[in-house]
C-alpha cells in the first residue's frame, strides 16, 4: 500500500523535525515494511509516498489513518482528529431508502446517506494528486471521494446513480443478498460475470446492481449525467468477498480490504466522512441520519497479559519494560486498560484490531511497541560461538576417517594411555628417549610410562590378536600421545587458556589416528587408504593438483627404513606410514607383514583448505591414451610423470596423468620394469583433433625416451 | 500394378521372418527409405500414361501405408517378446552376497557418540583439555584443597609433585570457565581419565563424559530436565530418574542420579539393579560458589548445573558387559560384535 507523507500530516502533527527516513525507520520497527520510498510532485504538492507491504493480519493498518495511529504510538505524539458528520441539507434518508439484509452473517453492517443534486466533474487538484501519489487514477469527483475516504479510513465505499435504481414510489430498496442461481451482471470493468448461489450482490428490486464488496454495477454507477447519488459504507464477512473475487480473478482495492477485514463499528464514520466531503467539493445535499442495518453489534474483547510473563518471555531487562510507558503506547494503539488484578493488565482491544485475540497477541505487541533491540541477546540453549573451545575441523577430520576406515574394513581399538617403558623405548631413538613421561606410581610397571604413539599399544592387540588365530587385522585408534616439552611446564599459567583450553598443560599432547594392517596387505594398498584419508579433506595426491608429498626422510625407528615415507602438506609434516621394522616385528614375535600409518589430527586440520572452490569443468570430449614404458627400475614413477612439465604449455590440454600398472618379469631383461601411464586429455574450450592427440603423445614419449633411455612396450 | 503385387508380397515375407529391432530398421529402410524400393516404382511414373500413373501412384499410397502401420505393430510385437525374454532371467536370489571389508567401531565409541550427538542437542557445546593436568585444575579450583578426605576418594596417578593424570574430566570445566570469562557457557567435556584402581569393573584408565551449563537463573529444575532428557535419551523414553543427596566437593547440593532398571520391575534377582529398581549411572549437581570464585564468576549473578557420567559403565550397562577389561584387549571377537 502506498501511504503519503502530506496525508499522513492530516492526522500527526511531525513537527518538521522528522525526516522520512526517521518515520521509514519507525515504519519497519512496528512490522510495516517499507519496500520504497519514492519523492511525488513539485513545489506545494511535493510529497513523499512510501509503498509498504502490509501483512495480511493487519487489516487496520490498510490506510493513513491505520499508519498514523502506529506512528503516533512510535514517536509518542497525539493523533488529530476532525470534524466527520456532514451538514446535513436534504429530507430524510429511510424517506428515499431501505436495506434488507438477507443474512446478517454475510454482511455485518450496511449503511447509506443519499446525496442530492450532485454535479459530476473534475476533482479539485490537492484530491488529485493525493490519489495519484497513492497510484490511483482520478476519474471524477464522486468516485474519487469514495477512493480517498478508503485511502483515508480504510473503508471501501461505493456510490450508486440514485437514479438508476428501481423504485417503489420514489423509494429505493436495497438488498444485500446471495445471488440467484445463474444471475448476471454488468459490471463497472465492463464484463459481464454470470454468479453462482454464494456470491454476495447488491440489488434493488430488479437485480443484483454490485459485486458485494469487490465491484459496483454498470447500469447503476455514476456518470456525467448523475445527480443524486446512494453512497455505501459496509462490512461484509471476508470469506465470500475473498471467495468471489478469486473465483472471477477479480481483486480491487475494495475487495483487498474486505478480504482483510473492515471493522463494522468504523462504517458509519467513513460514510459520514464521505457525505461530508462530497457536500463541501461538490453542490451536494446530504440526506439526513443515515439509514443502515447492524443486527449484531461487535464489541470489543478484553484480553489480559501477565506483565512479569510478557518481560520474562520478551527475554527484557526491568529497565526496558516500563509499564507506564507501554500503556501509554497502547492507549495511541487504541488499546485502553479496563484492569488490573494481580499481575495481571486487562485491555480492551479495538474491534479494527481483529489480530489480537490473546495474551500472546498482546505480548507481540508490546515487543513491536518496545522493539526488538532491546531484547537482552542471551544465548540460553547454544553458546554465541559455536566450536569456541575445540578446533571444528579436528572433530569432522577425526569423525570422518573414523567412519572410512571403518566402511574399509577397520576394527577401531582403545588402549591404555600407559604401557610398558622398555617395550616402548624399542619404538624410540635413544635421544627420543628422554621425552616420555614416566608415571611416578604406576600400578604396576606394565602401566609405566605415557604412550607417544598409538601404534605399539595397536601392535599389542595384533599379537594378541594372532594368538588367537586371526589372519587379517586391521585397526585403528583415535587417541592422545605423550611427549614432554624441552622446557617443562610445572606451574598453571591461565593466561594461556585464551588461546586453547589445551594450553597450559604439563605435557606435550597430540590428537592421532593411527592404523595397523596386517594379512595380504602390502605398501601401495596402505598407502591408498592414506592418500583417501586425506582426500576426505580436499588435500589431493593426483599428480597434477597434489598438494601432498611422500618423502623417505623419516626419524622414527620403527618403520622399515627402505619402505616407509612421511607425508607433507607443504613443509608441514602431517603423520608418517610404512612397513614394521623387522627387529621390532620379529622381538614381539608378530608373523606376516605388518603396514602401519600414524596421522596428526591437528596437522591435517592445519593443512585442510578451508574452502572448497568450484572449478567449471570442460564440457568438451576427453580423450585418453595409455602407454606402456619399459624403464630402469632407477626411474622413478614421480620422475617420470614429471616430465610431461617439460612439453609447453602442457595445462591446457591434459586433464590427468597417472602411472596403472607397474609390471617386473624376468622376460623384460634384468632390472626394468614396465610402467603403463594413462593420460587424459580435454580442452575447455573446442573438441580436441586426433592430430594433436598425437602429437602431444609422440612428444611426451620422445621426452621419456631421451631422459630416461626408456623405451615403449 | 503388377510391380506393387509382387513388391507387397515381398515384404509380407521378409517382414515375417525379422526378429531383432535392427532387421527391422534395415527393413524400413530398404523398403520405405531415400532409395526404397517403393521409391524406386514412384519414380518410373514419369514415363507412364496419366490414368495409370493415378492409378500406379493409388496403389503405392495405399501400399506405403499398410507398410508403415505392419512396421509399426511389428516394432511393438518385436518390444513384447523382448521383455517378455528378458523377465524369464531368474536368479537364485539366495546366494551369498560379495564379502566386502567392514569394519566396527568401538562399542565406547558408539555410546560416547550417542551421549554426544543427545547434548548437542541440548545445546552442549564440545570442549576438551589435556590429560596430563596441574593440580590446580584437577583438584584446587574445583574445591578439592590439599589434605582434604576428598582426594582419597580419586586415586591419583603422579608425574610429577604437582602433575597428575587427570582423574576426572572436570578441569575442563575450569578451564573453559576462567577462558570464557563471561557466561553464558554450556559444555560438555569427553576423554581418558585415571584412577588407580583395577578390577572386574574398575579400570585404571577410562572415559567420562561431562556437562557444565552457568548462567544467570540456571535452577535445579533446569538440571532435572536436562538429566531427564538425557536418559530418556540414551536408555529409552520410558526411563525414569531418582535423584538422591550425595556429596561431591565441587557441587552444592551434590546429587546421585539413578535410572530405573531397564532390564526387571523390582526383581529381586535382577542382575543388573540387584533388586533395587535403580542404577547408580551419574554424579550432579549446582556448581559449588567455590568453584565459581577459582573462576573469577560472581556466583551471586550466576549459576550453574554440572554432571558427569563414566562412558565404560554405561557401554556395560546397555551391552551386558561384565568385564570392564574387554574395552582394552581390543579382541576382534569381541570389537566385530558393535
Amino acid at each position: 500500500m502506498k501511504v503519503s507523507l502530506n496525508w499522513l500530516n492530516d492526522y500527526i502533527d511531525f513537527k518538521n523535525d522528522l525526516s522520512h527516513k526517521e518515520i521509514s525507520k519507525a515504519l519497519v520497527s512496528a512490522g510495516l515494511e517499507v519496500e520504497h520510498i519514492e519523492h511525488f510532485g513539485e513545489g506545494e504538492s511535493a510529497d513523499v509516498v512510501f509503498s509498504l507491504n502490509i501483512t495480511p493480519n493487519r487489516a487496520d493498518a490498510l490506510s493513513h489513518l491505520g499508519i498514523a495511529r502506529e506512528l503516533c504510538a512510535y514517536f509518542d505524539l497525539p493523533l488529530r482528529s476532525f470534524m466527520l458528520s456532514p451538514v446535513e441539507m436534504a429530507g430524510l434518508t429511510h424517506e428515499r431508502a431501505s436495506i434488507d439484509i438477507e443474512d446478517a452473517e454475510d454482511c455485518f453492517r450496511y449503511a447509506i446517506r443519499v446525496v442530492e443534486g450532485v454535479k459530476i466533474c473534475e476533482s479539485p487538484d490537492w484530491l488529485k494528486n493525493r490519489l495519484l501519489a497513492c497510484g490511483i487514477c482520478p476519474i471524477n469527483n464522486i468516485v474519487d471521494i469514495t477512493n480517498y475516504v478508503m485511502l483515508s479510513r480504510g473503508q471501501p465505499l461505493h456510490a450508486f446513480d440514485f437514479d438508476k435504481l428501481s423504485k417503489e414510489g420514489n423509494r429505493t430498496k436495497i438488498f444485500v443478498r446471495r445471488a440467484k442461481e445463474s444471475e448476471e451482471i454488468l459490471l463497472l470493468n465492463h464484463r459481464s460475470e454470470k454468479l453462482l448461489n454464494k456470491d454476495l450482490v447488491i440489488a434493488d428490486q430488479n437485480g443484483p446492481v454490485a459485486l458485494a464488496g469487490i465491484m459496483g454495477g454498470f447500469e447503476s454507477s455514476i456518470s456525467e449525467s448523475t445527480e443524486n447519488i446512494i453512497i455505501e459504507s459496509a462490512s461484509f464477512n471476508q470469506k465470500n468477498i475473498r471467495m468471489t473475487a478469486k473465483r472471477l480473478g477479480l481483486s480491487t482495492e475494495s475487495s483487498f480490504r474486505f478480504e482483510r477485514g473492515v471493522d463494522p463499528n468504523g462504517v458509519l464514520d467513513s460514510l459520514n466522512y464521505a457525505a461530508r466531503l462530497i457536500a463541501e467539493i461538490t453542490t451536494g445535499k446530504v440526506t439526513r441520519e443515515p439509514v443502515e442495518s447492524y443486527k449484531k453489534r461487535f464489541e470489543p474483547i478484553e484480553v489480559g497479559m501477565r506483565l512479569e510473563r510478557a518481560r520474562e518471555f520478551l527475554g527484557l531487562s526491568k529497565e526496558s519494560f516500563d509499564e507506564d510507558v507501554l500503556r501509554k503506547k497502547f492507549v495511541a494503539l487504541g488499546i485502553e486498560t479496563v484492569a488490573k488484578r494481580g499481575s495481571a493488565i486487562y485491555f480492551r482491544i479495538p474491534t479494527f484490531r481483529l489480530d489480537i485475540t490473546r495474551e500472546i497477541d498482546l505480548i507481540e505487541e508490546t515487543i513491536r511497541m518496545i522493539g526488538f533491540d532491546k531484547v537482552l541477546s542471551k544465548t540460553v540453549g547454544n553458546p554465541q560461538n559455536e566450536f569456541l573451545f575445540i578446533d571444528k575441523n579436528s572433530e569432522k577430520i577425526k569423525k570422518n576417517i573414523s567412519a572410512y576406515l571403518v566402511a574399509r574394513g577397520f576394527y577401531e581399538a582403545i588402549n591404555y594411555a600407559f604401557n610398558q617403558k622398555d617395550f616402548i623405548e624399542l619404538f624410540l631413538a635413544s635421544d627420543q628417549r628422554d621425552f616420555l613421561i614416566d608415571i611416578k606410581n604406576p600400578l604396576s610397571n606394565r602401566y609405566g610410562v605415557m604412550i607417544p604413539s598409538l601404534l605399539p599399544g595397536l601392535l599389542n592387540n595384533v599379537s594378541y590378536n594372532q594368538r588367537n588365530q586371526e589372519k587379517e587385522i586391521l585397526l585403528f585408534e583415535t587417541g592422545v600421545v605423550f611427549l614432554k616439552r624441552q622446557k617443562e611446564n610445572l606451574e598453571p599459567n591461565q593466561k594461556m587458556l585464551d588461546q586453547d583450553l589445551s594450553q597450559d598443560s604439563y605435557a606435550l599432547e597430540e590428537e592421532m589416528v593411527s592404523a595397523v594392517l596386517c594379512g595380504n596387505f602390502d605398501f601401495p594398498y596402505m598407502k591408498g587408504i592414506v592418500e583417501n584419508c586425506l582426500k576426505l579433506f580436499n588435500l589431493k595426491t593426483d599428480f597434477l593438483n597434489k598438494n601432498i608429498y611422500f618423502c623417505s626422510d623419516l626419524k622414527e625407528v620403527y618403520f622399515h627404513p627402505g619402505m616407509s615415507a612421511n607425508i607433507y602438506y607443504r613443509d608441514q609434516k602431517l603423520g608418517a606410514m610404512g612397513k614394521l621394522h623387522p627387529s621390532i616385528k620379529e622381538s614381539m614375535g608378530l608373523s606376516s607383514d605388518i603396514y602401519m600409518f600414524e596421522l596428526s589430527v591437528k596437522k591435517i586440520s592445519q593443512a585442510m583448505p578451508k574452502e572448497i572452490a568450484y572449478i567449471p569443468f570442460s564440457r568438451f570430449p576427453s580423450v585418453e591414451r595409455d602407454i606402456a614404458f619399459l624403464l630402469d627400475e632407477e626411474i622413478k614413477v614421480d620422475n617420470l610423470l614429471s616430465l610431461i612439465r617439460e612439453i609447453e604449455k602442457y595445462q591446457e590440454i591434459l586433464r590427468d596423468i597417472k602411472v596403472f600398472d607397474i609390471y617386473r618379469q624376468d622376460a623384460l631383461g634384468p632390472n626394468k620394469k614396465s610402467v603403463a601411464v594413462s593420460l587424459k586429455l580435454q580442452s575447455n574450450d573446442r573438441t580436441l583433433n586426433e592430430e594433436e592427440v598425437d602429437a602431444f603423445i609422440a612428444k611426451y614419449i620422445d621426452i621419456v625416451k631421451e631422459k630416461t633411455g626408456g623405451s615403449i612396450r | 500394378m503388377g510391380a506393387l503385387d509382387s513388391l507387397r508380397a515381398l515384404a509380407w515375407a521378409e517382414l515375417s521372418s525379422i526378429k531383432t529391432k535392427d532387421e527391422l530398421v534395415l527393413f524400413k529402410s530398404r523398403f520405405l527409405g531415400k532409395n526404397g524400393q517403393l521409391r524406386q516404382i514412384l519414380a518410373s511414373l514419369g514415363e507412364m500414361e496419366i490414368k495409370d500413373r493415378i492409378l500406379l501412384g493409388q496403389g503405392a499410397n495405399k501400399l506405403k501405408e499398410e507398410l508403415e502401420e505392419k512396421i509399426a505393430q511389428k516394432q511393438i510385437d518385436l518390444a513384447n517378446i523382448n521383455e517378455q525374454t528378458n523377465l524369464k532371467e531368474i536368479i537364485d536370489i539366495t546366494e551369498p552376497g560379495l564379502i566386502l571389508a567392514k569394519g566396527f567401531s568401538h562399542p565406547l565409541s558408539i555410546i560416547a557418540s550417542e551421549i554426544f550427538d543427545c547434548l548437542s542437542r541440548l545445546g552442549f557445546e564440545k570442549a576438551q583439555g589435556p590429560q596430563i593436568e596441574h593440580d590446580f585444575y584437577n583438584f584446587e579450583a574445583l574445591n578439592i584443597p590439599k589434605d582434604h578426605p576428598a582426594r582419597d576418594m580419586q586415586d591419583t596417578f603422579y608425574i610429577e609433585k604437582n602433575i597428575m593424570l587427570r582423574t576426572h574430566t572436570s578441569p575442563v570445566q575450569i578451564r573453559a570457565m576462567l577462558a570464557k570469562k563471561v557466561p553464558p557457557l554450556k559444555i560438555m567435556s569427553f576423554g581418558r581419565v585415571f584412577r588407580k584402581d583395577e578390577d572386574v569393573t574398575h579400570s585404571p584408565m577410562f572415559h567420562q563424559i561431562e556437562g557444565l551449563y552457568v548462567d544467570e537463573k540456571v535452577s535445579l529444575s533446569d538440571l532435572k530436565g536436562t538429566l531427564e532428557t538425557f536418559v530418556m535419551s540414551i536408555f529409552g523414553k520410558d526411563a525414569s530418574i531418582r535423584l538422591r543427596p550425595s556429596f561431591f566437593p565441587f557441587t552444592e547440593p551434590s546429587i546421585e542420579v539413578d535410572v530405573s532398571c531397564f532390564l526387571c520391575k523390582n526383581d529381586l534377582t535382577c542382575k543388573i539393579c540387584k533388586g533395587s529398581g535403580y542404577i547408580e549411572i551419574l554424579g550432579a549437581g549446582m556448581v559449588d560458589p567455590e568453584v565459581f570464585h577459582a573462576c573469577n564468576y560472581d556466583s551471586e549473578r550466576y549459576s550453574g548445573f554440572a554432571f558427569g557420567l563414566g562412558i565404560e559403565r554405561i557401554a556395560m550397562l546397555k551391552f551386558g558387559i561384565s568385564d570392564i577389561r574387554l574395552f582394552f584387549e581390543n579382541d576382534l571377537r569381541f570389537l566385530h560384535q558393535f
